[in-house]
């Protein structure tokens, strides 16, 4: 009973402690995938360790400490929410907290007082508007089908969610590019426009620090799409699930980066609200027309 | 070699500075981004941005009117970093040599530590030189290293 109590402990953990390294890898695969699929030979997968270590090893130009204390902010928020998920936390508080980070970053963005970034930021700003009201409503539905914003009523709970909720699902997977600033709706880091927007005046280990917090980042968008499958199936245990299910997320993104062109700001709110808002919609009503909320 | 070093070998971003040439080089540069040459396959990311670079590539004399603007991106850059001339225009004039609007080469405006000659360069030969820019930026940072440790 003791050891168990302990795995659940030792097992967010070192989860928490390898996501730099799983999310930088995945990121590494993506470049090399994507490369492939342009018909180029593409960097070696371990690329971004190296881009970060050697921003480490860099002169850092600090324009103001403002923006600094910002962006560690943002790295600091990232992680905790990502901590808060795997030891299974409240859901809505979860959230909250990532969008926090998000909001940190806007910050920084605004605070550097460079066009870039003040674009960047109101961009970034904008992206936050699209998808947090989605987030919020599909935590809401998981709360109505599980009866609580607990992660672990999530596991408790009798079915996965993916047969309770799949067009929230799928509403997620709409929102899934703009919080892996990916495109379509890699709008506010556009580096061919504004030269990254809220990083621009980043330079040096600070940037590195932004590029670890995107890692986190990453791994966080995967394991909060992997909640909707944590049970069991046939002979497959419930994490094999959810690693299925986060291998399907991510190919997913890789696909429509691939695929889209960036959008713009307007054109994302339109889309990804009305389309994101109709599934949620749909899957209220189905819930409460097959009676499977709990109040 | 440190890890440092090591990371820095593997993951050059560059920035392109176009300043005012005929643009045959500007396209030879792109080529090597596109499939066939690819030096992403190097780590080379393509950035836009001065504050993220370590190598610059300039290409065509730097006309008058923008002097003052590739001696801004130069400082902008953090240390260490490594300027290329890529095509004839950048490093000694070229065919714009003694006209009225430019100010010549490249070094005329900023310290240049590879010169990539030909009109136009061949594709080859700018890998060529960011290969050879990769060591200098190594042996950059250890002078600059050394001489923060004597200051002190
Ligand atoms: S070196 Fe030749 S091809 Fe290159 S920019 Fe100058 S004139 Fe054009």
């Amino acid at each position: 009973m003791m050891a168990e109590g302990m795995l659940d402990y030792l097992i967010p953990l070192a989860i928490l402690i390898l996501s730099p390294f799983i999310g930088g890898l995945l990121i590494g695969i993506d470049r090399k995938v994507t490369a492939r699929i342009q018909n180029r030979a593409g960097p070696p997968i371990v690329q971004p360790f190296y881009d970060v270590l050697k921003l480490f090893g860099k002169e850092d130009k600090v324009v103001n400490k403002t923006y600094l204390v910002f962006g560690c902010a943002y790295l600091f928020t990232v992680i905790l929410s990502l901590a808060l998920l795997l030891f299974k936390y409240d859901l809505l508080i979860t959230t909250f907290i990532f969008g926090l980070s998000f909001i940190f970053l806007v910050l920084a963005g605004y605070s550097t007082r460079s066009q870039f970034g003040y674009m960047g930021a109101t961009r970034e700003l904008m992206q936050m508007l699209t998808y947090e009201p989605i987030l919020l409503f599909a935590v809401f539905l998981i709360r109505l089908v599980t009866g609580s914003f607990e992660t672990d009523a999530i596991f408790k709970a009798s079915e996965p969610l993916l047969f309770t909720l799949p067009l929230a699902l799928l509403a997620i997977f709409v929102i899934l590019p703009i919080k892996a600033r990916k495109s379509p709706f890699d709008i506010s880091e556009a580096h061919q426009e504004i030269a990254q927007g809220p990083e621009t005046e980043y330079s040096g280990k600070y940037l590195g620090l932004l590029y670890i917090a995107h890692f986190f980042e990453l791994i966080f968008v995967l394991w909060f799409v992997s909640l909707f499958y944590v049970k069991g199936f046939w002979l497959l245990p419930g994490w094999a699930m959810q690693a299925l299910l986060m291998a399907a997320a991510y190919v997913f993104l890789i696909v429509v980066d691939n695929l889209t062109a960036r959008l713009r700001v307007d054109q994302m709110l339109k889309q990804v609200f009305i389309v994101g808002m109709a599934l949620l919609a749909l899957n209220l009503i189905y819930i409460i027309a097959t009676g499977r909320w709990i109040a | 070699m440190s890890l440092t070093e090591l990371a820095r070998k593997k993951s050059p971003w560059v920035i392109h500075v176009g300043t005012g040439g005929c643009n045959g080089c500007d396209i030879e540069l792109l080529a090597c981004l596109a499939p066939r040459y690819d030096i992403s396959r190097f780590g080379v990311m393509s950035t836009g941005n001065p504050k993220h670079a370590d190598i610059m590539l300039v290409v065509g004399p730097v006309s008058l009117k923008y002097k003052e603007i590739i001696k801004n991106l130069y400082d902008q850059m953090p240390d260490p970093k490594v300027v290329i001339a890529v095509g004839t225009c950048a490093s000694t004039g070229g065919i714009y040599q003694g006209c009225y609007g430019h100010c010549g080469s490249v070094d005329k405006v900023i310290p240049v530590d590879v010169y990539v000659p030909g009109c136009n360069v061949r594709p080859e030969a700018i890998i060529d030189g960011l290969v050879l820019a990769l060591d200098i930026l190594n042996e950059k940072e250890r002078k600059l290293l050394s001489e923060k440790k004597g200051a002190a």
